[in-house]
């Protein structure tokens, strides 16, 4: 009797046993597994919102140099790249006092080392935007880049 | 049990030892994410911070060889990089915009580059108008533009010094031209015009001017001054207007002035030149107020100024090198009417010579050369060591240290120089010092560049500076060693060569055996010295003093070399002294002053001040130039007020010049002999009464009226000899009649004792009435004439008599502004 008592019990501690194990297991595993998914995806999702922001931080550039010209009416717009990195302008915006502004995808500069809209570290390009500027009026500059870097300034022919 | 539990510890474990180490690593990792972010922050706040921290300011714009020729000074705690000059022709019918890219253009704080602009390949036509931009590798830009003066018109005046003149007399026409362009625009090429004569019938001839006869460059702001000496000739009464304008300036931009013969007798024959109070020409105008030596009734020992010429033999000198650091000058308080000055130009006029160094350098100084006119090669030290030009170096006199003159020697038998003697330029015994500028324009190859050589043989004793072979270092070498070996060395760690930019050095030799060499801001001491027998002579006669040649080597120097000095016995002992040294320039800001004119109360307290400017004066040799005992210079320093200033009764004019830094220098004031010329003076706008003087009559005694007879005849004086009294707030004027000469009487059949040249006459005159009357006590013949009132009068003495050759004499002599007193 103390025998078949003693089997009985370790069975249901056997089974119990297993069930708890497979029940830590598999939700441990799951735990586990869900956690370490969120993780990456945090991770990841950190490492390219940092690496997005501190290449738009290090990006460095300059509206250099803006000259009018009189015919046809457009500006040459000189941006200077004086960062690190390279940058790739995307849009110019240009807008005086007068209710208008012009909005140009830039298509391509002019500059005799142009490459595309990239700029390289420490060199300039050159940007061709017909615009009917007119003399004495402040002009307001606005070049994008392609991680969304904004430099303005402002020009005016005398 | 008991074990089983443990499995399913140990498991949980592991899964929460999992889960741990993930959490940790995720951590970690932001962390370390959040951390570079930060720090990529902190770098562009920094270079933020750079960006604004970059400072450097556009000190002046110049045209040389057609390009341009632009100094910048960094202001900052950066060094400057200038990636990019853009050029904008913005005159011509189809404006063009092109950028350079600059070379050598980086400037150390507190340094400044004086040629940027010269490598460009851009060429300047004086007719355009050009904006000029430069940009930093930091992006940082300065604007400025640059043209002619024929867009706007400019602030043209112009003055004749004197205005009334005797026949035959010489005027001088100053003409100021200040820039006060809008656009703040730095003018170039501002060259007047040919002086155009006006109406009035006076002939005149251009005897020289003008004078310089272009300015190359004017700065905003600035004013540029042109002299004419023009000799007016015609009867008394007669006049001749002026008109000057610009070459190319605006339209009937210009200024006029007219100049008057007066009417004084004046003997053509006449060998004597009789001068009184140093006086030998006509009356100046009551706008010039002379700086006086005299201090009597001024506030605080301060000097007079006022409306009289200077004494002869009087002539005095300020020296700048004094505890004084400010030299004021007072009009007198006693006016009896109201003085009133319109808005309008003032003129400081200071002739002067610059001192030979700094205060606080070795003395004396034996050589010294600063090559600042066409070939010049004299001595400025004052003992005549004048150098030789060998092999025909180039000279400009804008390409030396600060825009000044030099040579520039090409390397190949090119070079200066000037025998040894035993006293001023020998290497010295024990001390000598020796500095200088140089500019190296090419790398140094395999042999050395010497910049300044003393022994032409090798083998002996030498003192010698140069750019060391493959290095670039500089190095001061030298030995009293018999087979000229056992050499002192001092040489820099830093190359100096193939730069572009002006270097200066200073070399001292300490001892026999030891020096230090000073090149920029470093300092280095010897690295070789001598041991044994080293105090032979450097060089004995028949060496030379070499300037870019070692003819024992047959080396040159490839450059620019400027501003030698050299000490033969002098051992600068700090180098406190050589950045004195080095911060001085022998250019057209050599001297810092402070020029202040007041309006004050009788004793001294300001009311209004007119004018308070630092004003900076240009170096000028007073050594080389002997003419007018080395006071042969002067400059003018114009300022414009736009207030009407009024002086009553106890109210003085005051001009007070403040030495605030720089080189020293001695002002030349009261001297007869610059008078017509120019003795320092200071010209205020028109006024209708003269300012006050110094010169006090009382009515209550005879008027004694001092000359001097400077030849080359002696003379007689006649008793038709007068003085005039010219009253100035009225028509009304009073006469003396000449009654005594020397303690003898005058009277038609007495004239006086011979004056000899050189000798000076003492003249009595009888009270001063209308109509002149020798009014002595029961003279009824002069019952009926009016004494003179009391008040401020023009006296002049008009002077009557014959040489000891015969000739007659007749002049008319403006003494200055009298004040009559009861």
């Amino acid at each position: 009797m103390r025998l078949a008592r003693n089997r009985r019990r370790a069975l249901s501690t056997i089974v119990s046993t297993t069930i708890l194990l497979t029940a830590v297991v598999a939700i441990g595993t799951g735990v586990v597994a869900w956690s370490n998914t969120s993780l990456r995806t945090y991770e990841s999702n950190l490492s390219s919102s940092a690496s997005d922001k501190t290449n738009k931080i290090n990006e460095m550039l300059t509206i250099e140099n803006i000259v009018f010209i009189p015919s046809p009416l457009e500006l040459n717009i000189t941006v200077t790249n004086i960062g690190t990195l390279a940058v790739n302008v995307t849009q110019i915006q240009i807008s005086d006092p007068s209710p208008r502004m012009l909005v140009q995808t830039v298509s391509h500069c002019i500059s005799p080392n142009c490459s595309g809209n990239i700029i390289y570290p420490h060199s300039s390009q050159w940007f061709l935007i017909p615009y009917t500027w007119t003399s004495n009026t402040a002009t307001t500059i606005a070049v994008t880049t392609l991680r969304g870097t904004i430099i303005t300034t402002q020009g005016m022919h005398q | 049990m008991k074990s089983r539990r443990g499995i399913s510890s140990v498991v949980g474990t592991v899964f929460a030892i999992i889960a741990l180490g993930t959490t940790i690593g995720y951590i970690t990792y932001s962390m370390t994410t959040v951390d570079n972010y930060s720090q990529t922050v902190l770098t562009r706040i920094q270079q933020t911070l750079d960006v604004a921290k970059e400072k450097f300011s556009v000190d002046n714009v110049a045209i040389v060889n057609n390009k341009l020729h632009i100094n910048v000074t960094n202001t900052g705690s950066l060094p400057i990089n200038f990636t990019k000059v853009w050029v904008t022709n913005s005159s011509s019918l189809t404006t063009w915009v092109n950028s350079y890219v600059p070379v050598n253009a980086v400037i150390p704080p507190a340094a400044t580059i004086t040629n940027l602009g010269q490598s460009l390949p851009v060429y300047i036509n004086t007719a355009n108008q050009y904006h000029i931009k430069l940009v930093t590798s930091r992006g940082n830009t300065n604007e400025f533009n640059i043209g002619p003066a024929i867009t706007q018109p400019l602030d043209i005046k112009l003055y004749a010094f004197p205005k009334n003149l005797v026949s035959g007399f010489t005027t001088t026409l100053l003409m100021t031209v200040t820039n006060n362009m809008s656009n703040k625009m730095t003018l170039v090429n501002i060259t007047p015009a040919s002086l155009s004569p006006g109406d009035g019938i006076a002939s005149y001839t251009i005897v020289n001017g003008p004078v310089p006869t272009t300015y190359d460059t004017l700065p905003y702001g600035s004013t540029a001054t042109f002299t004419w000496d023009v000799s007016v000739t015609g009867d008394p009464g007669n006049y001749r207007t002026f008109t000057a304008s610009l070459q190319n300036g605006y339209l009937n931009n210009q200024a006029s002035v007219t100049v008057t013969v007066t009417a004084v007798p004046f003997s053509l024959q006449s060998n004597t030149v009789v001068s009184s109070m140093g006086l030998t020409s006509a009356s100046h105008a009551s706008s010039i107020l002379e700086l006086h030596k005299e201090t009597t009734d001024t506030p605080n020992g301060a000097y007079q100024m006022w409306n009289g010429s200077p004494e002869p033999n009087a002539a005095t000198t300020i020296d700048t090198n004094s505890a004084t650091r400010t030299w004021t000058w007072f009009t007198n308080n006693d006016t009896v009417s109201q003085v009133h000055i319109p808005p309008g130009t003032w003129n400081l006029l200071l002739r002067y010579a610059s001192a030979l160094a700094p205060n606080g350098l070795p003395t004396p100084v034996d050589l010294m050369y600063h090559f600042e006119n066409v070939g010049n090669t004299k001595d400025s030290s004052g003992f005549g060591e004048d150098l030789t030009a060998n092999g025909s170096p180039s000279f400009a006199i804008y390409t030396g240290v600060n825009n000044t003159g030099a040579f520039t020697l090409s390397g190949s038998g090119q070079y200066l120089n000037r025998a040894v003697d035993q006293t001023h330029n020998n290497g010295g015994t024990t001390s000598a010092s020796t500095a200088g500028w140089f500019k190296a324009t090419s790398a140094v190859g395999s042999s050395k560049q010497p910049i300044i050589r003393i022994g032409d043989s090798s083998g002996k004793p030498f003192y010698e500076i140069g750019l060391a072979a493959n290095t670039g270092k500089v190095y001061f070498s030298f030995t009293g060693s018999n087979n000229g070996g056992s050499v002192v060395t001092c040489q820099t760690n830093n190359r100096y060569d193939n730069d572009g930019k002006w270097h200066h050095f200073t070399a001292v030799k300490t001892s026999w055996a030891g020096c230090t060499l000073y090149v920029d801001q470093e300092t280095v001491s010897n690295i070789q010295t001598c041991s044994g027998n080293c105090n032979n002579a450097i060089a004995n006669n028949g060496n030379n003093f070499n300037i870019g040649k070692d003819p024992s080597t047959n080396t040159y120097f490839v450059g620019t070399i400027d501003d030698v000095i050299h000490w033969n016995s002098g051992q600068f002992t700090s180098a406190a002294q050589v950045s004195k040294l080095l911060a001085q320039c022998y250019c057209s800001t050599a001297h810092h002053m402070s020029v202040t004119v007041q309006e004050t109360d009788y004793t001294g307290n300001p009311i209004y001040t007119l004018n308070s400017s630092p004003v900076t004066f240009p170096y000028f040799d007073g050594v080389l130039d002997q003419s007018h005992q080395g006071y042969n210079y002067y400059t003018n320093y114009t300022f414009t007020t736009s207030n009407w200033y009024n002086f009553t009764n106890n109210q003085r004019l005051k001009l007070s010049i403040t030495d605030t830094s720089g080189m020293n220098m001695t002002i030349r004031i009261d001297d007869a002999n610059l008078y017509g010329l120019g003795t320092s003076f200071l010209q205020s706008p028109t006024v209708d009464n003269a300012l006050p003087g110094y010169l006090t009559y009382s009515k209550s005694t005879y008027p004694i009226f001092y000359f001097q007879e400077i030849g080359p005849a002696s003379s007689w004086v006649s008793f038709l000899t007068r003085l005039s009294f010219n009253d100035q707030q009225s028509t009304d004027s009073y006469g003396s009649l000449a009654t005594f000469a020397n303690g003898t009487a005058l009277n038609p059949y007495r004239d006086a004792l011979l004056v000899k040249a050189g000798q000076l006459g003492k003249l009595q005159f009888s009270y001063p009435t209308n109509p002149p009357c020798n009014v002595v006590p029961n003279n009824e013949g002069c019952a009926s004439v009016t004494s003179i009132p009391t008040g401020t009068y023009r006296l002049y003495a008009f002077l009557s008599g014959y040489d000891d050759l015969g000739n007659i004499f007749l002049r008319t002599i403006y003494v200055g502004n009298v004040k009559v007193t009861p």
